[in-house]
């Protein structure tokens, strides 16, 4: 009867990792997917971003490197991503990168008068509190999936 | 599942996400012709009485800027958003209205 007992806590406890191991991993798909999806965007069109960035206070004078610096930091975090070894690394750049693009669109809902958003795609249509949410949401499954994965070792 | 498994589905997530960019790129610039919120003509001779201007809700005689005509975020205060006219008086068949 105990034995049973501790055979039945080891099953639960190995699924459990197995599950934690297959959420860890579904968060970084949806992650990945957000990366290339709006590098693509502002890779695609380009100008457009850039003269996006023109447009906004104290950026502008460096919206060229900016407007290559972002989309490509976006794909090289995807690839940390997809990498298991580097994963931890990519979660963290993910959580840090969103963590940027939230303050920088708190201070807009905060200070600006305009607001120009050049974010690519579909990510366009929402609105700027919608945004912001939409960031926070993004941070809290990277946070989970950092926790999950320091649970795991 | 192996770690194999996993970046080839990693791989595959990357691919439709570019596939699926692609596509609403595509929807985004095709369509803008015309823009929200101001409008002014990109030929500042057109006369704003024309049938053509009439269509927009504002115009703003003395545009600061003229956006380009894909653009669909014009603010509004400082910038103004373009339509491009065609050489007849005709409106335009594409119209984007304010969100």
């Amino acid at each position: 009867m105990m034995m049973q007992k501790l055979n039945n806590k080891t099953l639960r406890l190995t699924l459990s990792n197995q599950t934690q191991t297959n959420l860890i991993w579904a968060i970084c798909y949806c992650c990945i997917f957000l990366l290339v999806y709006t590098a693509y965007a502002k890779i695609e069109d380009h100008d457009r971003f850039y003269k996006g960035l023109l447009r906004v206070s104290y950026i502008g004078d460096y919206a060229l490197l900016i407007s290559w610096l972002v989309p490509l930091s976006e794909l090289l975090i995807a690839v940390l991503l997809l990498v298991p070894q580097l994963q931890k690394w990519g979660l963290y750049l993910f959580t840090a990168m969103m963590g940027v693009f939230t303050l920088y669109i708190a201070s807009m809902l905060l200070w600006a008068t305009k607001l120009p958003c050049h974010c690519g795609g579909a990510i366009e249509k929402l609105s700027w509190s919608q945004h912001l949410w939409f960031n926070l949401a993004f941070m809290a499954l990277a946070s989970l999936a950092i926790w999950l994965k320091k649970q795991s070792k | 599942m192996n770690n194999i498994k996993k970046l080839a589905l990693g791989l595959l997530v990357a691919a439709f996400a570019f596939g699926f960019s692609a596509f609403t790129n595509k929807s985004i610039s095709t369509t803008g012709s015309l823009t929200s919120d101001w409008y002014a003509p990109i030929d500042e001779e057109m006369d704003p009485e024309s049938l053509a201007a009439s269509v927009f809700e504002n115009y703003h005689s003395e545009p600061l800027d003229v956006a380009p005509v894909d653009v669909i975020d014009c603010p509004g205060d400082d910038y103004v958003c373009a339509a491009r006219f065609p050489d007849t008086d005709l409106p335009p068949t594409t119209i984007f209205s304010k969100d």
